[in-house]
């Protein structure tokens, strides 16, 4: 061991022999004190200031004054070098005839070799580092560095970049092991691993040595890599398509994602990850979208849920990759539910008799059927819910069955509704009925015109109270509650009301009673009544005159006055158009009980008096416009309680006593008389539709107004749209109703043109 | 923007060159913006009110307060103008007659001193000023259309009645159109691009067609506003009404005008 005042020649050769052990032979051992005394001697060397040496000082001898002795380590350093030069030339001699794998296996054994030596080297020079280098590295000489990051330097210029010169033979190496894995081959991905590593290592930070850095590896190895794995893909992936289904392919192409992943966590840099899977990403799906987009119907034409499940997970990998599919299953859903209408209207010829519930059912059953689609194979995502959404709206409002009015839909799903809440329905069991009930609300949120089906279902509502034919009055009360949900209480007002008119009305036929038992004991008719308030029933009162029968003409003036006195000033308009009445027959061996309407009933108390009568004296006695008389005397005519055997005559059946076979019969003994007669059926729609017009005009007007008292100016074309955003919940505005509803509103001063703006309009308080 | 922009060229030019300077011409201009507005005005002594009494108790009905309908057609005679000529809307403008051959006393003297007139030959003068005036003038044209509608509405009426309408436009369009007053303004800069040649704006016999329409829609009256915006829209349609915007804030009675003349249009080339 040199003395710690030896010079360079005698220190350095003691230290070149101790280095040289530790590089190529550590395996035999180092001892301790070896060791310790190759630290100690390259301590001394460090802290000897010697004059002498100042020479080889040159430049850092002004400077190293600072600390009061001039630092001595660049010698040392200098030796260092050469010395990795020299050994690491030696390594490349062998690596000249390695190929492949073998390359990779020499690379790998040596950098291991060569990395655990610069380590203990590393700590040998401890002092230097700790002195020379860091203050050379502080006074900027950035090509200084501490031994360990040295000798990966030295390793980087004398042996990495002149193997990879040759052809990249060390990176090549690499991808093509990689290409044989992909190929289903066994490689040894340990070694691939601790070469890529090594890349890794190589990387320096210029300025900061501790710093991670990976220009190496991403030079000569990510950017190969990732221009192999295209290459490989472009390639696989056509040749694939070429002889495959698109099925296959999605699994392919899921499974190549999934493998690369993994080769990510197996021996690549976690960095790779994004540049990698988006490359492949873009090969695998971008490159074949618009083939996936268009065989995307087929997959949906024929339920294949595992695809469209693959295809969607896919497809949402890549941006704006699930658009072209929400589209098209916009599409899909729309063809299939007018599909199912026009299947449906051409079975039913006449569009009138189209049957509600048919068309309901068809209706829910495509929605459902690709609702179930959006849950299972698009994870419910919220584009597609919304093109099923718009798809639904567009044909729910819009087939073939309703041609171009917009008002067919929400009439048969009213009417729909109707029947389901009706007595003698087949749906009668509770958990059923409710489940078709809420069956219904599925397509009311879809209906644009709210408010026509409001309409409808008022007026069927309305029949079904005051004919008694309601199911159940929870099962009414959960329906209207539902529609509150879905539109609010304005919405559902006058539906309530109507309940609370039936329960009131109750009551008051009971308590009339009581007082007529009181004070007449005459009474022989059973009477009640309902009481409406006329601004929430939509009903109208008949159109004509109408003699109210002597028989029962006691009652009436009785209720009157009794109501009148309970509930002075209100005025009763007693709506005979939707009265019953039961009679009973004596003029027949049997005895019948002839349920009848209001007019029915009048006709045939006339014959009470005569057998016979002419229409004439019919239209006199009752006031009943010939129109419709016509239409009542035929019905009873066709029942066999009149017979009509001259013109405008009409005979009670039998009117003589002998006996006839054409005389009236029934295997009942109550008999209905009261069916519905023709006319009305067809003008209850017109009715509705027309009260649905008023009503709007109605609502975009106070809409409007309401609108320009908040916001006092406002341009026409942004009010418009608010019109348009408030009263969609209700019905789809028309632009030109709008501006019909906007001149009347100027007309009538609501509002003002602002001056000079023709476009802008102002409220006038 | 106010209508004060759109004003003529000429009157800001006639500011500015009194003024010299732009700012001082253009607050002198908002204080009083018809200063230069009527350039012959003759330059003389004050009209003089007894003057002008004196002349309408000339035409007063006896009966009233007011000239009437015998007086309006004398006063025509004297200024050698037809009751049917158009300039008389302008005259009722300047004094503004509540009606139809009714014109009060303080209309009377407030509008001929206005005009700087108490003599029939001055108020001839001034009558033949503001028929060029009105030709040609869009701004005063626009004030003398506004104020036909309240001159020719009936008393509590909303509407102007359809014929009075259609006779009103029938005098006014046509003068309009062939003094400039009227002059298609391109739609896509509002300002004053005024075209000259007309060959892309209203045209004679559209006004025909949009009588023609008026009379097939029926209907009783003619709104404050469609006719207001009727004016706008002349000026501002192009020949083959294709730049109409059926959503923007015209009339309704506007829109289903252009559809009708659209089909005209369409099935004349056929």
């Amino acid at each position: 061991m040199p003395s710690a005042t030896a010079d360079l020649a005698t220190t350095w050769a003691f230290l070149e022999e101790g280095v040289d052990h530790i590089m190529t032979k550590l395996q035999t051992g180092v001892s301790y004190s070896k060791y310790m005394s190759l630290y100690t001697v390259a301590y001394n060397y460090c802290i000897s200031s010697k004059i002498n040496n100042s020479t080889s000082e040159t430049g850092l001898g002004g400077l190293g004054n600072r600390t009061g002795a001039n630092l001595m380590g660049s010698d040392l350093y200098n030796h260092l070098i050469r010395y990795f030069v020299i050994h690491l030339k030696q390594l490349r001699d062998q690596s000249e005839t390695l190929q492949e794998e073998n390359l990779l296996r020499y690379y790998a054994q040596e950098w291991d070799r060569y990395t655990t030596g610069a380590n203990y080297i590393n700590r040998l020079f401890t002092y230097l580092n700790r002195h020379w280098v860091r203050r050379e590295r502080d006074e900027g000489r950035k090509n200084v560095y501490p031994v360990y990051t040295l000798a990966l330097v030295q390793w980087r210029t004398n042996l990495f970049v002149p193997i990879q010169q040759k052809h990249t033979k060390l990176a090549g190496a690499v991808l093509r092991l990689i290409e044989q894995q992909r190929n289903g081959e066994t490689i040894d991905q340990g070694l691939v691993k601790k070469v890529v590593d090594s890349f890794v290592s190589l990387g320096l930070d210029e300025t900061d040595t501790n710093k991670a850095c990976l220009d190496v590896y991403k030079e000569h190895f990510e950017g190969p890599f990732i221009a192999a794995t295209e290459k490989f893909y472009i390639q696989e992936s056509e040749s694939f398509l070429a002889e495959h289904s698109i099925s296959e392919y999605l699994k392919k192409a899921e499974e190549r994602l999934k493998e690369e992943e993994d080769r990510v966590e197996r021996y690549l840099n976690t960095q790779t990850r994004k540049v990698l899977i988006s490359k492949c990403e873009h090969v695998l799906i971008r490159e074949h979208a618009s083939l996936m987009w268009d065989s995307f119907e087929d997959l949906l034409d024929y339920d294949k849920d595992e695809d469209l499940q693959r295809m969607y997970s896919l497809l949402s990998r890549i941006p704006e990759g699930l658009d072209p599919l929400r589209k098209r299953f916009e599409e899909h859903v729309k063809k299939a539910g007018l599909l199912a209408i026009s299947r449906l209207a051409g079975e039913g010829a006449v569009e009138d008799v189209l049957d509600p519930k048919a068309y309901v059912d068809a209706l829910l059953e495509v929605h459902q059927k690709n609702s179930e689609t959006v849950t299972r194979s698009f994870r419910g995502e919220a584009g597609f819910v919304a093109s099923l959404d718009k798809a639904c709206r567009d044909f729910v409002n819009r087939n073939a069955a309703t041609g171009s009015s917009n008002t067919k839909s929400p009439e048969l799903i009213a009417k729909h509704a109707d029947l389901l809440l009706r007595k003698n329905n087949k749906l009668a069991e509770e958990e059923d009925l409710e489940g078709a009930l809420n069956r219904v609300m599925i397509l009311f949120k879809y209906i644009e015109d709210k408010d026509v089906f409001q309409t409808f279902y008022t007026t069927k509502l309305s029949k079904r109270l005051i004919h008694g034919v309601s199911a159940s009055d929870e099962s009414e009360a959960s329906m209207i509650s539902k529609l509150k949900e879905a539109c609010g209480f304005e919405y559902t007002n006058k539906l309530q009301r109507m309940f609370t008119d039936m329960s009131l009305s109750k009551d008051l036929t009971d308590s009339f009673k009581e007082r007529m038992q009181q004070n007449h004991g005459d009474m022989d008719i059973t009477f009640s009544v309902m009481v409406l308030g006329t601004n929430f029933w939509p009903l109208n009162p008949p159109g004509h005159d109408f003699v109210i029968p002597a028989e029962i003409l006691p009652t009436y003036d009785r209720f009157q006055k009794y109501y009148q006195q309970k509930h002075s000033g209100r005025k009763l308009n007693w709506l005979w158009n939707y009265c019953k009445n039961e009679l009973r027959t004596n003029y027949l061996n049997q005895k019948y009980i002839l349920m009848t309407s209001s007019y029915q009933m009048a006709v045939l108390v006339q014959y009470n008096k005569s057998d016979t009568l002419s229409l004439e004296e019919l239209l006199v006695a009752t006031s009943i416009p010939k129109e419709l008389m016509t239409q009542i005397l035929a019905l009873l005519v066709k029942a066999k309680i009149l017979v009509n055997e001259e013109t405008d005559q009409y005979d009670l059946n039998p009117s003589h006593t002998t006996y006839s076979l054409k005389d009236f019969k029934s295997k009942k003994i109550r008999v209905n008389l009261n069916q519905p007669i023709k006319a009305e059926v067809k003008t209850e729609t017109a009715d509705v539709l027309k009260a649905v017009d008023e009503d709007r005009k109605f609502v975009i007007q106070a809409t409007i107004v309401r609108i320009m008292k908040a916001r006092k100016t406002m341009k026409n074309q942004s009010l418009v749209q608010e019109v348009i955003s408030q009263i969609s919940q209700r019905f789809a505005p028309k632009i030109p109703d709008i501006k019909k509803a906007v001149d009347t509103l100027l007309e009538k001063d609501y509002i003002e043109r602002v001056d000079g703006q023709r476009d802008t309009f102002a409220y006038v308080a | 923007m106010t209508s004060r922009v759109r004003d003529s060229y000429r009157d800001a030019k006639k500011f500015l060159e009194k003024y010299k300077r732009l700012d001082a011409a253009v607050d002198a201009y908002y204080s009083n913006p018809g200063a230069f507005s009527t350039p012959s005005k003759p330059q003389q002594a004050a009209p003089s009110t007894s003057k002008l009494n004196a002349l309408f108790d000339g035409y007063k009905d006896p009966d009233s307060d007011d000239i009437t309908i015998s007086g309006t057609i004398k006063f025509c005679e004297d200024l050698e103008r037809d009751p049917e000529d158009v300039v008389l809307l302008a005259v009722a403008y300047e004094l503004k007659s509540p009606e139809i051959g009714r014109w009060t006393r303080k209309g009377w003297v407030d509008g001929w001193k206005a005009n700087g007139c108490d003599s029939l030959p001055a108020m001839k003068n001034a009558v033949a000023r503001l028929a060029n005036q009105l030709s040609s003038d869009s701004v005063y044209f626009r004030k003398v259309y506004l104020y036909t509608f309240d001159l020719g509405r009936t008393d509590g009426a909303r509407s102007l009645g359809m014929d009075s309408a259609q006779a009103f436009w029938s005098l006014l369009i046509p003068y309009g159109l062939r003094g400039g007053a009227i002059s298609h303004i391109s739609s896509t800069d509002n300002d004053d691009d005024v075209d000259m040649n007309g060959a892309q704006g209203w045209k004679p016999e559209y006004t025909d067609w949009w009588f023609e329409f008026l009379n097939e829609k029926g209907g009783k009256g003619v709104s404050k506003d469609t006719w207001s915006m009727f004016l706008d829209f002349m000026r501002s349609i192009d020949a083959k009404f294709e730049k109409y915007d059926m959503e923007a804030a015209w009339p309704s009675t506007i829109d289903y005008f252009v559809e009708f003349a659209k089909e005209r249009l369409a099935s004349s080339k056929a």
